[in-house]
């Protein structure tokens, strides 16, 4: 669904004939060609996986985190340009710690959401600022349950039961739309987000990845870690033989 | 030349405490720290409020106990609360340990006082990390040091000398909480602020412990305390 933008497409203050602002179109693009993240929420709670391609052999694993939490409770995965992703997520720490200190309570992540897509629609209204180009999970627990949202580039925001954005994201949504999610402890969770990694990643096309996951749920007391190594390289385990039974067929 | 204490009207720096707490006491013991302090809030001469918690603890491996201003202890408290947050959100494996708390709050004390709007506290900072054990003090006017047993306030004039007697290495739990009673009872019977509710807590390796608040015995049939006057007719 491409189109050339031939002259519209220069500022982020110009519409196209149709109603259209292409340099938030490009901006998307961004996020569509960095690896997939994947959000959903299950019973109790909400899982996140990325799948970090690994640009150098020589990088260490566990280095240039793509999922960051964001207060106690919160937790973002970054797809896009991982410096956009850095200045969102700053900008997001510093909002749930103002509202914190201000109203005594962690923020809401209704409130948060809002938060996030406020500040990146705010980079699409100026010309002399450039859109961020990288999209955001951002999945929370607070006194409401768990929630996901995601946020795009134009600064749009929805919440979701199931989200992925980046490479593979048509086939992980197809993926999560399979599962039952509102049976789902955030323990099967884990395990169904890395076959849905996985299953997405193109050998082909991609180099080496690095599977990184976090969760927010009861199990973690409501707080947002990295889910513990033990059940992560359960989720691998389970995700790699899985691939093996695909391929087999 | 106009300074920083110029530009802030004197109603915004802090001139005097209000609610005030009396002494905390700590000392190192074989695993970890000891703290000690009693629950009370005076409003001047006012024994107002008598179950303020006075020593909390703050990350996985320190213990925080303050005398003096309240509020102000508040405020490190929520200083802390983010210093500790950031920290967390890190995610690296590593954790901010009693000696860096203490050289934040050393900062931080230390700054104030330089802008004439000091936080009006003395403040005992303890813990253990990696088998190490620390415990230190920082006050209003920023002076900090480290020592194997710590005290504020009267506390300083009262404990410390039976603390110099009888503080030894490798002391049990047992015999630390036993050290601290004793000082607590000194300053329960001496300071005219000090309450009988007091609190005790532990730090180790495994982290903090926080006991629940109770009373000391005293004893009052001492002999001099019967006729007080009896060696000085008129005195009170």
């Amino acid at each position: 669904m491409s189109s050339i933008g031939t002259g519209y497409d220069l500022s982020v203050t110009t519409f196209s004939p149709d109603g259209r602002v292409f340099q938030i179109e490009y901006a998307a693009k961004a996020v569509d060609n960095s690896g997939t993240v994947v959000g959903i929420k299950c019973k109790d709670g909400i899982v996140l996986g990325v799948e970090k391609l690994i640009a150098s052999k020589m990088m260490l694993p566990g280095s240039n985190l793509r999922i960051h939490s964001v207060h106690r409770h919160s937790g973002m995965a970054v797809a896009g340009l991982a410096a956009d992703g850095r200045q969102i997520v700053a900008r997001t720490r510093s909002e749930a710690t103002n509202y914190d200190s201000v109203y005594g309570e962690p923020i809401p992540v209704k409130e948060l959401a809002e938060r996030v897509a406020s500040y990146v629609h705010l980079c699409t209204l100026y010309w002399w600022l450039r859109p961020f180009g990288c999209g955001v999970i951002l999945g929370g627990y607070d006194r409401d349950g768990p929630q996901l949202y995601m946020v795009e580039p134009s600064g749009v925001s929805y919440r979701y039961f199931g989200a992925a954005i980046g490479k593979g994201r048509q086939a992980a949504k197809t993926e999560i739309e399979k599962l039952k999610l509102g049976d789902m402890t955030c323990r099967q969770g884990v395990i169904e987000v890395a076959k849905i990694i996985y299953g997405v990643h193109d050998e082909a096309k991609d180099k080496d990845f690095e599977l990184e996951m976090s969760w927010v749920c009861d199990e973690s007391n409501r707080q947002h870690q990295k889910v513990p190594d033990d059940l992560l390289e359960e989720a691998k385990a389970a995700a790699k033989a899985a691939l093996e039974e695909m391929d087999a067929d | 030349m106009a300074s920083n204490s110029d530009l802030v009207s004197d109603t915004q720096r802090t001139l005097y405490p209000y609610v005030t707490g009396t002494s905390v006491v700590a000392l190192k013991y074989k695993d970890g720290i000891l703290m000690a302090a009693d629950m009370g809030g005076s409003y001047g001469s006012t024994l107002r409020y008598k179950s303020i918690d006075r020593l909390k603890p703050i990350g996985k491996h320190s213990l925080l106990g303050a005398s003096g201003e309240i509020s102000d202890f508040q405020e490190i408290l929520h200083y802390l609360d983010e210093l500790i947050l950031y920290d967390n959100m890190w995610d690296d494996g590593n954790s901010l340990g009693p000696k860096e708390v203490h050289n934040y709050l050393t900062q931080v004390m230390y700054n104030r006082r330089n802008k004439f709007n000091p936080l009006w506290n003395a403040l005992v900072l303890g813990g253990v990390k990696n088998g190490q054990k620390y415990l230190g003090m920082v006050n209003m006017i920023g002076i900090n040091f480290e020592d194997n047993h710590v005290a504020t306030g009267l506390g300083n004039h009262l404990t410390r000398p039976i603390l110099r007697d009888e503080w030894h290495e490798n002391l049990t739990f047992e015999e630390g909480v036993k050290l601290l009673e004793k000082c607590m009872r000194v300053l329960l019977y001496r300071d005219r602020s000090a309450v009988n509710k007091i609190q005790i807590s532990k730090i180790t390796e495994e982290g903090a412990t926080l006991f629940p608040p109770y009373s000391l015995k005293t004893y009052w049939e001492f002999t001099a305390f019967k006729n007080p006057t009896v060696g000085a007719e008129g005195s009170w």
